[in-house]
């Protein structure tokens, strides 16, 4: 997996690697059953904070795209199509927050549309 | 192009020492020994067992010294080569672990199965616990050989600093100046290694089942499962820290830090034919490598020349990010 992060960007960092991760997943170039790498040696690597990585990774797993495992390491359980679900549900809500919809609003804009 | 460690005679010395004294000391340290027992020992010794506990092969005390010390002098004369030669710290680290290890194996079963012989006055009763003696010197050997392995310093010290440009026409990843990244994957293993393993393992197990050495079998699979685990599988990063190549548990290590990256390129390998089978190699052209699988490769060459090569998928995305990374860490120690 590649992960490249902007220093310049007002996105957070750690959001810029789970978001690297999502796509990497998204392009499977990872899939279900690969192994990230510990979030030490991401955070060498890139050199960030380790908690800026773990802090994407539990992003990852409350997606369900990753599972945490305390010895086994981060290990991908999503595949191409969640990735894809995810960015597109990403990108409607941001749209949905600049338009200055409320969280009930846009559910039910889904709601309605998934009848 | 210079070298700037000042580590390697130090690593080196380390390395000499114990591939010399360590054999040397467990040689005489067992002929002392083996002497002191001279009245309590049959004449002549029990000292091969055939299958079960029955001894097959009887050695006259007037040689037995000899037996151990010959072995055991032959170690050294075998490992030194790789101590004193290659810049690799890893060929070091393996000497060193190779005779420390054997040594402590030959001189432990040595005494081990003499000492079960001491007050016998017909050495062909000698039944003794020749399985426990084994198993026992098989795991003191796996220790001495990782302590003098963790004794000799690594290669991340061997480091020397390339100084030229990386080639304008090597691959790279267009970066933006605010821009870091970091690749990383994982080898797979060919399907022959394991297939290998697995028959490896039944045939140790079927060696256990016809000769009744339970233990000694055990502790030889536990023995080749450490030995596997650190040549299976890798884990292999580009980023800050240059190219890092590790292990399952983090061991064994190969490092090439962005300051010693001349260029990175992608390249085709077949490790049983330019490297002559699995894991660590050193190749017929004097490459060295971590080579799993036949398949795509990242080549690094470093400042002095000298080429490292590791299998991977994805290897085009990794030289790429070597290049660019190490590019930049030059433009940045430049100025």
């Amino acid at each position: 997996m590649l992960i490249r992060i902007d220093e310049t960007s007002s996105t957070p960092i750690y959001a810029q690697i789970a978001a690297a991760i999502r796509r990497e997943i998204g392009a499977q170039n990872l899939g279900p059953g690969d192994r990230l790498p510990t979030a030490r040696d991401l955070a060498s690597g890139l050199g960030v904070n380790v908690h800026t990585v773990l802090r994407a990774y539990q992003d990852l797993r409350d997606e369900d795209l990753v599972d945490l495992r305390r010895r086994r390491g981060a290990i991908v359980v999503g595949d191409a199509r969640r990735a894809a679900h995810l960015d597109a549900l990403k990108a409607y809500v941001d749209a949905a927050s600049r338009a200055g919809m409320s969280a009930e609003e846009a559910a039910e804009l889904v709601k309605g549309r998934m009848k | 192009m210079t070298r700037t460690s000042a580590s390697t005679p130090r690593s080196m010395t380390r390395a000499w020492l114990i591939v010399v004294l360590v054999p040397v000391l467990v040689a005489a340290t067992t002929a002392l020994v083996l002497r002191s027992w001279r009245g309590q020992l049959p004449d002549p010794v029990a000292t091969h067992w055939g299958s079960g506990s029955t001894p097959d092969g009887f050695t006259s005390l007037a040689d037995l010294p000899w037996l151990g010390l010959l072995a055991l002098i032959a170690l050294p004369a075998g490992c030194l080569p790789l101590a004193l030669g290659g810049r690799q710290g890893f060929n070091r680290r393996f000497a060193a672990g190779f005779a420390a290890g054997m040594a402590v194996f030959l001189g432990l079963v040595v005494l081990l199965s003499v000492n079960a012989q001491r007050g016998l006055t017909d050495a062909a009763s000698a039944a003794g616990d020749i399985d426990g003696s084994v198993a026992l010197s098989v795991l003191a050997a796996v220790a001495a050989g990782a302590l003098a392995a963790w004794l000799v310093p690594g290669s991340t010290a061997d480091a020397a600093a390339a100084l030229e440009p990386i080639p304008p026409d090597a691959p790279r990843v267009a970066l933006a100046p605010g821009e870091r990244a970091a690749w990383s994957k994982r080898t797979r293993s060919s399907r022959i290694a394991y297939a290998l393993l697995g028959g490896v393992l039944a045939l140790f197990i079927a060696m256990a089942i016809v000769s009744g050495l339970w233990l000694t079998f055990a502790a030889m699979g536990i023995l080749l499962a450490v030995a596997l685990a650190t040549t299976l599988v890798f884990r292999v990063s580009v980023g800050e820290d240059g190219l890092v190549v590790r292990g399952l548990f983090g061991v064994p290590r190969f490092q090439t830090p962005l300051s010693d990256v001349a260029v990175a390129q992608t390249v085709s390998v077949d490790p049983m034919g330019e490297f002559g089978g699995w894991g660590f190699r050193i190749g017929l052209d004097g490459r060295s490598g971590v080579v799993v699988r036949k398949g795509e490769a990242i080549e690094v060459t470093r400042g002095d020349g000298q080429r490292f090569v590791v299998t991977v998928d994805d290897a085009a995305r990794g030289a790429a990010l070597l290049n660019t990374l190490a590019d930049r860490h030059r433009t940045a120690a430049s100025r």
